[in-house]
């Protein structure tokens, strides 16, 4: 197995296609092309060069790494969820929350979405955070 | 060198409108034709008239100066013989003849406003070009590679909404949307459509075409050419690719259609070659109508040898004939130098060309009253010229001395003004010299104004003077300042070399000297009046 080493970084944001190619390469791990394909069917009808075209693109922009198994390439999370979740949130409270982290836990509480449970697990987290 | 470069600049304006013109000329004639011409080759006539356009009016540099037709404008070295000041580049001046009227300015001011909007202009333009490529480079930067041959490079950005390709050397690049990337059949044939703009080198003449817009940015011709070269080259890439790639015109229209919607908010690219063209949104309606149509281009030679066979020999004839729009009339020190070369073949009369002749040469050559000045004096000296000739004989004197009365009177047997200082007819004797030289000057007649016998007497005084002085510079010296003052410039100069003499003030007429040189140098070198 030959893997072409690459340092993870996140410069380019995903775009939504991107995004949907990502959360599935992130659910059944390395994986070729025509499984990311059958794995977004039937919601999703993509032709094969398509799919093939955006993990390269991914690759390039170091969310994927490749590696040749047998006749074709696997591809693997070069950047993990929760990799990817911490740099969006770090992006998005730069850009849209003016550097204030406070604003962005404000708006999520006024969204009113949230669940009496969530609340719990947001209070827990900060607790442990605290101490 | 400057006006020459200007006259070629003028030139290829000019050219520019007419290649414009043949352009729009052929395209209407394919639009009434049955079997239409192809884009192809319609896109190498317009090439052909372009590269004509600008290559042509080099030949004026090989070609002698012709005047076929009036002159538009002229350079002077001053607007008037009277306002003539010595060797100053101020006095210099343009005149540009508009319909019936001519405008006349100085030349500096003409120059430095002319060179200022020229450079602001092309300045402009060119920032325009420089944030086109910065805009460039920067989707490049953040465009992602999904496919490299070779050369060539596609790649696909968020930023982008119409497929663009471009030409650096080395290298050639075609930009696709992402969001193609999710419609293979388009995304084939984006690339397909970019890749034939780079093989029919289309990439690479947009720089070709974009320096000549900067060079030419005032003139409409050139934005209109550059236009229509952009269409056409669109509409031969959409022949080529139906005809011999065979794509699918319904297809492929279904594409361009797609593409023209997510094209709205694109902003357009002068460098590059866009899937809808450089041209803009209105021709797309065309473009399919034409793909729809399915005729096939034919090559249609005679028609097109007729029509750019016609357009080529217009734009030879008008390079022919505007060669020199603005004509210098200033003479600087190598014509003159030239004028000297001429006389110096065929006589042996001292002549010598200074700053001062070339300064009166500029006075009577250089200003539009001087030239007519000279012109009249000639015609006039030819009604006296077997007098003249006859007498100068009689006397072995030399034919130079012609240049004298045309220089005192302009050929003009004008009579005493009053003025005691002041003479009367052609040669201007002034009364005691006249009496001197037997010439009756009293109440009731004046035998200065009998051309016979005035003439008779100027040549008794050369004969005498050059028999005294023994050169003819000093000789014409002393006609016009006295013996006396001669004497004491050659005593006070130990030379009697006349133009040193002259330098240290000993003259009477300013630059008189000088003055009768030049119009020697004139009546010997006709042409420069022409």
């Amino acid at each position: 197995m030959v893997r072409k080493a690459r340092a993870p970084r996140i410069e380019k944001p995903l775009t939504a296609t991107e995004l949907e190619m990502m959360n599935v390469i992130w659910l059944i791990g390395p994986c070729s092309v025509l499984q990311v394909v059958e794995q977004l069917r039937p919601a999703r009808e993509l032709a094969y060069t398509s799919v093939s075209t955006i993990v390269r693109i991914l690759e390039q922009k170091g969310y994927v790494t490749s590696f040749k198994e047998g006749r074709g390439h696997l591809y693997e999370a070069a950047v993990s969820k929760e990799e990817y979740q911490r740099s969006t949130v770090q992006r998005m409270v730069t850009s849209v929350f003016d550097n204030a982290p406070a604003l962005l836990v404000q708006r999520l509480l006024d969204t009113g979405s949230l669940t009496s449970d969530d609340l719990a697990e947001i209070r827990a987290m900060l607790r442990k955070k605290g101490s | 060198m400057a006006l020459h470069a200007v006259n070629m600049y003028i030139t290829a304006n000019l050219l520019l409108l007419l290649a414009a013109a043949g352009v729009a000329c052929l395209r209407w004639v394919n639009s009434r034709l049955a079997t239409p011409i192809a884009f192809r080759r319609q896109l190498r006539i317009a090439y052909v008239l372009s590269i004509a356009a600008v290559l042509l009016p080099f030949t004026t540099l090989i070609q002698q100066q012709t005047e076929l037709i009036p002159r538009s404008a002229q350079i002077w070295s001053a607007g008037s013989m009277r306002d003539w000041s010595h060797g100053s580049e101020t006095s210099h001046r343009i005149a540009i003849s508009v319909a019936s009227s001519e405008v006349s300015v100085p030349l500096q001011t003409a120059g430095t406003i002319t060179a200022g909007l020229f450079l602001v202009g092309v300045a402009a333009f060119a920032i325009t070009l420089l944030i086109d490529a910065a805009r460039i480079r920067r989707v490049i930067a953040g465009a992602q590679t999904i496919a490299r041959r070779r050369h060539l490079r596609v790649l696909s950005s968020e930023v982008v909404c119409v497929p663009f390709s471009f030409w650096l050397p080395g290298a050639h690049f075609i930009v696709v949307p992402t969001d193609l990337i999710l419609r293979p059949t388009d995304l084939r044939m984006a690339i397909r459509h970019e890749a034939q703009h780079h093989r029919q080198l289309d990439t690479r003449l947009t720089y070709a075409y974009q320096l000549l817009r900067a060079l030419f940015f005032w003139n409409p011709a050139m934005h209109w050419l550059c236009k229509s070269v952009a269409e056409l080259q669109e509409f031969a890439c959409d022949e080529v690719l139906i005809a011999r790639r065979k794509v699918s015109v319904h297809a492929y229209c279904s594409c361009l259609m797609r593409v023209a919607e997510s094209a709205v908010k694109q902003q357009r690219m002068s460098i590059c070659a866009g899937m809808l063209g450089a041209a803009g949104r209105g021709v797309l309606k065309h473009r399919i109508e034409v793909l729809l149509a399915g005729h096939a281009g034919a090559r249609r030679t005679p028609v097109t040898m007729t029509l750019g066979g016609s357009v080529l020999t217009l734009m030879l004839g008008t390079t022919v004939a505007f060669a020199t729009t603005i004509q210098d009339r200033r003479i600087t020190s190598e014509v003159a130098h030239r004028m000297l070369a001429a006389v110096r073949l065929v006589d042996d009369f001292p002549l010598a060309v200074n700053e001062s002749v070339v300064e009166q040469l500029n006075r009577l050559l250089g200003t539009p009253d001087g030239r007519a000045f000279m012109r009249k004096s000639l015609q006039r000296m030819q009604e006296h010229e077997a007098l003249m000739v006859g007498a100068l004989a009689q006397y072995g004197l030399p034919a130079e001395l012609m240049a004298v009365p045309l220089v005192e009177s302009g050929y003009r047997n004008l009579p005493h003004d009053g003025h005691p200082r002041h003479g009367a007819g052609l040669w201007m004797f002034i009364e005691p010299t006249a009496r001197e030289f037997g010439l009756t000057v009293n109440a009731s007649s004046d035998e200065r104004l009998d051309i016979e016998l005035e003439t008779d007497a100027a040549m008794r005084m050369f004969d005498r003077l050059h028999a005294r002085f023994s050169d003819w510079g000093l000789a014409l010296l002393a006609f016009n300042a006295g013996e006396r003052l001669v004497e004491q410039g050659i005593h006070a100069t130990r030379s009697r070399d006349v133009w040193q003499i002259v330098d240290q003030g000993y003259e009477n007429d300013p630059d008189y000297v000088a003055r009768v040189t030049a119009v020697m140098l004139i009546m010997k070198n006709p042409t420069v009046l022409e």
